[in-house]
């Protein structure tokens, strides 16, 4: 049967995959040059760099907070970012939100990058409805009884990005060095943001 | 249609490349593609968005209907497998390219692939 000294047979996916692009160029429909950039674009450059500069811009200005809860679209265009059919949901000691699409994966690409493989699971798009708190638990973060869970399912037609609580003890940072603070994962609601223990004093 | 023309990142992308201190941390190091296939599937699909060959709902209503058809069905393929499905019947119901074409290629790339080493 197989083999271990030899790569694996490319799978039907990965053929097919390669028949399409060929004929698609072949076509004139394409240039793989264009598909290069697209993947380098949202693989690497993106990442979640702008949902991220996002949310520190609202740590920092409450009327800038005040315009993205109200129409997320403008004040992420206020940016310079695209934010098409967007709501962001905060917050606070009192609600944690979180984000799933039951159906598929939508997701708000443009601020947040690719979604992470768990997203797109059966697993977490099945459960994170039915038994948010559990969900939370098994990935780390234990939320008190008293603490009310939203959970919102996107779709093509408004998909959300939840704003993290501003951590404790990050007073006086620079908008910069917040945004370096917010993961992913804070932004779709399944973790908080952390400032990482001082090792041998602040950079 | 503009054809294989240069797509070019907004350019705040080209800026945000730059500021390399200002990378966000990706603390889980985790891969977005389990497989390079699903890296070239994924750009197919917005790189053919892109250049106005669809509009976008009409690969998500694909899509969703393929994901609920594999879920309800139990199969064990991945996510990238039907998104490739969805990316098929897109493609095959605005006749860029025809199933058996698809079929017969990949038939040929497996009987010579040419990359193999």
């Amino acid at each position: 049967m197989s083999n271990s000294h030899h790569p694996p047979a490319p799978s039907e996916a990965e053929l097919r995959t390669k028949a399409i692009e060929a004929l698609l160029i072949e076509k004139g429909l394409l240039s793989s040059d264009v598909i290069d950039r697209v993947i380098q674009y949202y693989e690497q450059d993106i990442g979640p760099l702008y949902g991220a500069r996002v949310v520190a811009r609202a740590w920092t200005d409450p009327a800038y907070k005040e315009r993205l809860l109200r129409d997320a679209t403008a004040a992420i265009e206020e940016l310079g970012y695209v934010g098409n059919h967007l709501r962001v949901v905060e917050n606070t000691p009192q609600v944690h939100n979180v984000v799933v699409c039951t159906l598929c994966s939508c997701y708000p690409w443009a601020v947040l990058g690719l979604p992470p493989s768990w997203y797109k699971s059966f697993e977490y798009r099945s459960r994170m409805v039915l038994e948010p708190r559990v969900v939370l638990r098994e990935m780390g973060l234990e939320l008190p009884e008293e603490v009310e869970i939203r959970v919102w399912d996107s779709s093509s037609e408004l998909r959300y990005m939840v704003l993290p609580e501003r951590p404790a003890g990050t007073e006086g940072w620079s908008e910069e060095e917040l945004a370096r603070l917010v993961t992913r994962e804070a932004m779709i609601g399944v973790a908080k943001v952390q400032v990482p223990a001082p090792v041998g004093g602040a950079p | 249609m503009s054809g294989a023309g240069a797509w070019a990142p907004p350019p705040l992308a080209r800026l945000a490349r730059l500021d390399e201190q200002a990378r966000v941390p990706q603390r889980n190091g985790e891969l977005v593609f389990a497989a390079p296939w699903e890296a070239r599937a994924f750009g197919l699909v917005v790189a053919l968005h892109e250049q106005g060959c669809f509009v976008w709902d009409e690969f998500k209503e694909r899509l969703i209907a393929e994901i609920t058809r594999a879920d309800a069905a139990g199969e064990p393929s991945t996510y990238y497998e039907r998104w490739l499905a969805a990316l098929e019947r897109l493609l095959y119901d605005k006749g860029l390219v025809a199933a058996d074409e698809v079929g017969a290629r990949a038939h040929a790339l497996r009987a010579a692939p040419p990359d193999h080493p």
